[in-house]
């Protein structure tokens, strides 16, 4: 549900498997070297100065978008209303 | 003497000129390239005829742009003949891995997800070397998004290693490794966020750096796992992994990560020793080199570390906390980063859209399943489950927690010792279409995640050749920021070292 994948029933008897293996892996590794102090918190970023810069113009931003009308993005009809598949 | 030439004796002679050409150093074509010896014209095309007579047997690259290579080395041409003073790697050719995103040049990250996608800007990388002169020649092939080790990930075709062609060139920037070990590029730029840079590098018999997080901009470097994500380089040699790394460090304020300082010269600290390694201590694991590479790897590594004492420096053993601990700690955290950088691939603002969708859900599930290759989805899938709920405190805070540790492990070792020696993979570059198990594939990364973890930077060269003529590398890992020592170190090995692996004869041409 998170991933937001949809898995056919193949995919999923094989990575359930592959995921289980993963899991078993990490649990012997974690049973065997895990402490339970906290992590340090240690930060890296730096944030740049709050100011506005040149941004994308619409087009080059709308370029790449799988389906564009009057400079909007769009999505098949069915889709925003919930009406069952579609190939368009 | 005969006075002229068949035409049939003039095309073989331009011929062995291109081949040299293709196969030198940057050093050495930057100084050709000064002398008027050549021009970026003449170089590019030799690299482009190249690419037509044996991309089609490496695969190394997606795209290839010949018209904007040629536009670009007729430019630089032009402002050489002018007089101006050109920066070191003006005219020379570059490719660059495919999720570097290339201003109006297509960026696929080897994806069937982003296969049209042309980004509106280039990355900070780019930008640094495409600014240095250097000559575009395209887009190279990877294992899709940067997951995998053996490039065999790709959602379009994968790359075979010009030492064997049956072989894989290591991964994820195999592609780009391939690519300069077969006079395809005269340098490229990878990424490496396990490994990625450091084990095609090896598996290609060429010289691979990882800088320090933070020294080089990840910005329009496609985020894989970004706590991981470093942009780095594939060369030929030590020098010339310097000099591309002279012109690619520095900060820049739109990579929050990037850190603001001055980096010393990689290039001067080489030229400034020689081989001279007097006062350097290298760190050895010994017990890990020995006890978890192939036969061949181990004894190739610790002929490394006596060439090293030969060069004067001091050996001293160090001990490795548990290397498994490190790949869950790697394995959990970068998937963790993935899962959630990815998140954006959704089918509607850019990247594939599914046409069967009857809600935004389905459209969302259905644009991912179809854009998403195998390797892709089960790294989200691990990603999601380390990160809910349930599994959180169990798997993702233990995996930073373990991460802590080794940061202060590697932290230790190196206040102690100048640089920590040991092998970049633990076999010979593997077969092509050799199904693992997911954790038997965890191995191709066993030496090279903990400098990902820990941000330090590190380096690998070539150590010996195999039996079969397969190259062997080495790993040298160094301190935060300490680039140009780390290069110094490794520039000395490869001159006492020497090894220089041969292509087989069908590619040299």
């Amino acid at each position: 549900m998170l991933a937001r994948l949809t898995l056919t029933e193949a995919e999923k008897e094989k990575l359930t498997a592959d995921l289980q293996e993963i899991a078993a892996f990490a649990d012997a590794v974690m049973m065997r070297v895990a402490g339970d102090t906290d992590p340090a918190q240690e930060t890296f970023a730096t944030a740049r100065e709050d100011a506005v810069l040149p941004p994308l113009s619409c087009e080059e931003a709308l370029r790449n978008a799988p389906a564009v009308q009057d400079g909007c993005i769009t999505l098949p009809v069915n889709v925003i209303e919930g009406k069952g598949m579609s190939s368009t | 003497m005969k006075e002229t030439l068949t035409s049939q004796e003039v095309v073989t002679s331009q011929s062995v000129r291109s081949q040299e050409l293709t196969l030198c150093a940057v050093t050495s074509l930057a100084e050709g390239l000064r002398r008027g010896e050549v021009s970026s014209l003449a170089l590019t095309e030799a690299y482009l005829a190249r690419i037509a007579q044996f991309d089609g047997r490496i695969g190394a690259y997606l795209t290839v742009t010949a018209d904007l290579a040629r536009e670009t080395a007729e430019q630089i041409d032009r402002r050489r003949k002018s007089g101006e003073k050109l920066p070191p790697l003006a005219g020379i050719p570059v490719a660059y891995k495919d999720n570097l995103c290339t201003e109006g040049v297509k960026t696929t990250c080897a994806s069937r997800m982003l296969e049209t996608f042309v980004p509106p800007y280039s990355a900070g990388a780019v930008e640094k070397i495409n600014g240095s002169g250097a000559v575009m020649l395209g887009k190279c092939n990877m294992d899709e998004f940067a997951m995998g080790a053996t490039n065999e990930s790709s959602a379009f075709y994968p790359v075979h290693n010009p030492f064997d062609l049956q072989r894989s060139p290591g991964g994820s920037s195999g592609g780009s490794a391939a690519a300069v070990a077969a006079g395809e590029a005269a340098f490229a730029l990878g990424s490496d966020t396990g490994g990625s840079v450091r084990n095609p590098a090896a598996c290609c018999g060429i010289v691979g750096i990882k800088p320090t997080y933070g020294a080089v901009s990840r910005y329009g470097l496609v985020a894989y796992a970004s706590s991981l994500d470093q942009v780095g380089t594939l060369t030929r040699t030590v020098r010339d992994g310097a000099m591309v790394l002279d012109a690619l460090m520095g900060h820049d304020a739109r990579d929050a990560t990037s850190v603001p300082r001055r980096h010393a010269s990689c290039t001067e600290e080489i030229e400034a020793h020689g081989t001279d390694l007097r006062g350097i201590r290298i760190g050895v694991p010994y017990a890990l080199t020995e006890g978890e590479a192939v036969s061949t790897v181990t004894e190739a590594v610790l002929h490394a570390a006596q060439a090293l004492e030969s060069c004067g420096a001091t050996l001293e053993p160090i001990s490795i906390f548990d290397t498994d601990a490190s790949l869950a700690s790697y394995q959990i955290i970068a998937c963790a980063e993935a899962s959630s950088n990815l998140a954006r691939y959704d089918g509607v603002r850019y990247g594939h859209r599914s046409c069967y969708a009857a809600s935004v859900e389905s459209l969302y599930g259905n644009s991912r399943s179809e854009g998403f290759g195998e390797e892709v989805k089960r790294r989200i899938l691990l990603g999601t489950f380390v990160l809910s709920a349930g599994y959180y405190d169990a798997y993702y805070r233990r995996a930073i927690v373990l991460r802590d540790r080794i940061r202060r492990e590697w932290d230790g070792f190196l206040t102690r010792c100048d640089a920590i020696l040991m092998p970049v993979t633990a076999a010979l570059p593997p077969l092509l279409g050799v199904k693992r198990s997911p954790t038997a594939c965890f191995n191709d990364d066993r030496f090279t995640v903990q400098a990902n973890l820990s941000g330090h930077p590190a380096l690998s060269l070539p150590c010996a050749i195999s039996e079969g003529g397969l190259p062997i590398g080495c790993q040298l890992v160094g301190r935060r920021f300490g680039e140009a020592s780390l290069c110094r170190v490794a520039a000395a090995l490869e001159d006492t070292l020497r090894i220089k692996p041969v292509l087989g004869k069908d590619l040299l041409g």
